[in-house]
């Protein structure tokens, strides 16, 4: 049987529930910041994208060409929420549903469209009522519908902002050819712009580069993901999404600062404060990890290292010391503006070790987590990470890389 | 631009289809009337679950907060041009 996807596609998703929250910013050019006092644009709306301001624009960059943008700061707790409250949306239109990012989502309606839904195009419009009315009247989304994630998702990528667009045979092969790369899922900007070379710049392209140059050009793996995007087929990474994951294999938080950091304690501050919320996240899971590792980067340079440990942790002091002995072997020889720690290797944490320290390290461990649960997160916690009132709070991200953590921990 | 303001509010409502909806709210001695709820969101901290409000009150936009834990109402923000 063939398959039916929807891609459903919240437009300008941040920029548009700021608007839907506040009227005073329906209809002008609203761009998005992380935070009060963050300069670069993480979302903007239609409006502002009329006016030639997209995601990633400097503020000031973007006050040159739109002098009339409003910059308000994201609101990432709301934005999850939406999307919990988008998922029951979806699933209720089908079991089958995967949440690609924090504002879309694919749809198999393949075992339920002959009895349910013969009119895909009209399930595409019950959707778009849906979510005005889960959401609130200024939230609009664009649907794709193909036989294949990749085509849906190409179609509701052009389709006009709050429209629908079913792939057929007919309009298939147009579609390959005038889609630019940057709106096909799984061809970023360095792979484009190698494409490029070859004036190369729709995937229906590909089909006449000879095989043995496609395969000098990007290399084994790519020859192969390109030529099935070229025909419309599902490239690797979208079938992947079909494979359950049982958790998650690592879990990882980064921060670009407000500004360079030289200053040692501060560094291992944040180092010690984005450890935190690993920590919260993996114990929750009930996960414990095995591999650290911590990332400086500078305006040019970069350093990062890693540990793999003997036995898996999940203790906050335990990554802390880590945390420390590795940061410990940089020698400081660049100013940083952005910070990573990651805990991978993780498992399900099965049985409780013998080992008396580590029953001692379980037992604060879960005092903390018993405090921190009943009083607000990191209310808490250990006395080297900066006061409360300075710590980095969790935050979601819109490609929700978490998103077993997000979407399935209630 | 948002103003923070993180100060205790007095909220009247309804119960409809076994949901509150506020209807005003009391704030330095002023009473405001709620005309719009446009967003409502459930958030966590912890296991603290809150309850976040945008409503449009005498044509301003608030940001109100009931901490279901403690149920206590607070005003977070409020847009100022």
């Amino acid at each position: 049987m063939e398959k039916t996807i929807l891609h459903v596609d919240i437009n300008s998703y941040f920029a548009t529930m700021l608007q839907q929250e506040n009227p005073a910013l329906r209809g002008v050019p609203v761009g998005v910041v992380k935070d009060a006092g963050r300069t670069c644009l993480i979302a903007t709306s239609k409006e502002a994208k009329l006016q030639g301001v997209s995601t990633g624009f400097r503020k000031k960059d973007a006050l040159q060409i739109c002098p009339n943008i409003i910059c308000v700061p994201a609101s990432f707790e709301r934005y999850l929420d939406t999307t919990k409250r988008l998922q029951k949306v979806f699933a209720s239109i089908s079991p089958s549903i995967y949440i690609y990012s924090l504002d879309e989502a694919f749809i198999d309606i393949t075992d339920c469209r002959k009895h349910l839904y013969p009119d895909v195009h009209l399930l595409g419009k019950n959707i778009q009522e849906h979510i005005k009315n889960e959401l609130g009247s200024w939230v609009t989304c664009n649907v794709g519908i193909a036989n294949n994630r990749l085509m849906a998702k190409m179609a509701s990528e052009v389709a006009p902002k709050g429209d629908i667009i079913e792939v057929t045979s007919k309009n298939k092969e147009a579609l390959l050819a005038s889609t630019p790369f940057k709106d096909v899922c799984g061809i970023g900007y360095g792979l484009s712009k190698k494409l490029a070379l070859y004036n190369v710049y729709y995937p229906y392209q590909i089909r006449f580069i000879p095989e043995d140059e496609l395969l000098a050009l990007v290399g084994p793996f790519w020859a192969t993901e390109l030529q099935k995007i070229a025909y419309g087929e599902e490239p690797h990474g979208l079938s992947q999404l079909d494979r359950e994951q049982p958790h998650m294999k690592s879990v990882g938080r980064s921060i670009t600062g407000y500004r360079l950091y030289s200053d040692p304690t501060e560094i291992k501050h944040i180092l010690r404060n984005l450890s935190l919320e690993i920590i919260e996240k993996v114990r929750t899971m009930h996960l414990a990890g095995r591999h650290i590792s911590i990332g400086l980067y500078g305006q040019a340079d970069s350093w990062s290292t890693h540990i793999t440990l003997q036995s898996p942790t999940n203790h906050v002091f335990e990554l802390l010391t880590q945390v420390d002995k590795l940061y410990d072997q940089w020698d400081h020889s660049f100013k940083v503006i952005k910070f990573s720690v990651r805990l991978s290797l993780l498992h399900p944490q099965q049985q409780d070790q013998l080992l008396p320290a580590w029953q001692k390290l379980e037992s604060v461990q879960k005092a903390l987590d018993t405090i921190n649960s009943k009083y607000g997160r990191f209310t808490a916690h250990p006395a080297a990470v900066p006061a409360q009132k300075d710590l980095i709070h969790p935050e979601v991200t819109g490609f929700l890389g978490d998103r077993l953590y997000q979407l399935s921990t209630e | 631009m948002y103003q923070t303001i993180h100060e205790p509010i007095w909220v009247v409502g309804i119960y409809k289809n076994a949901q509150f909806i506020p209807k005003k709210f009391k704030w330095k001695d002023q009473e405001l009337y709620i005309s719009e709820i446009t967003l409502s969101n459930n958030v966590k901290d912890g296991a603290i679950l809150k309850r976040w409000y945008s409503v449009i009150a005498e044509n301003n936009l608030y940001r109100i907060e009931f901490n279901r834990t403690s149920e206590q109402w607070q005003l977070l923000e409020i847009w100022v041009e």
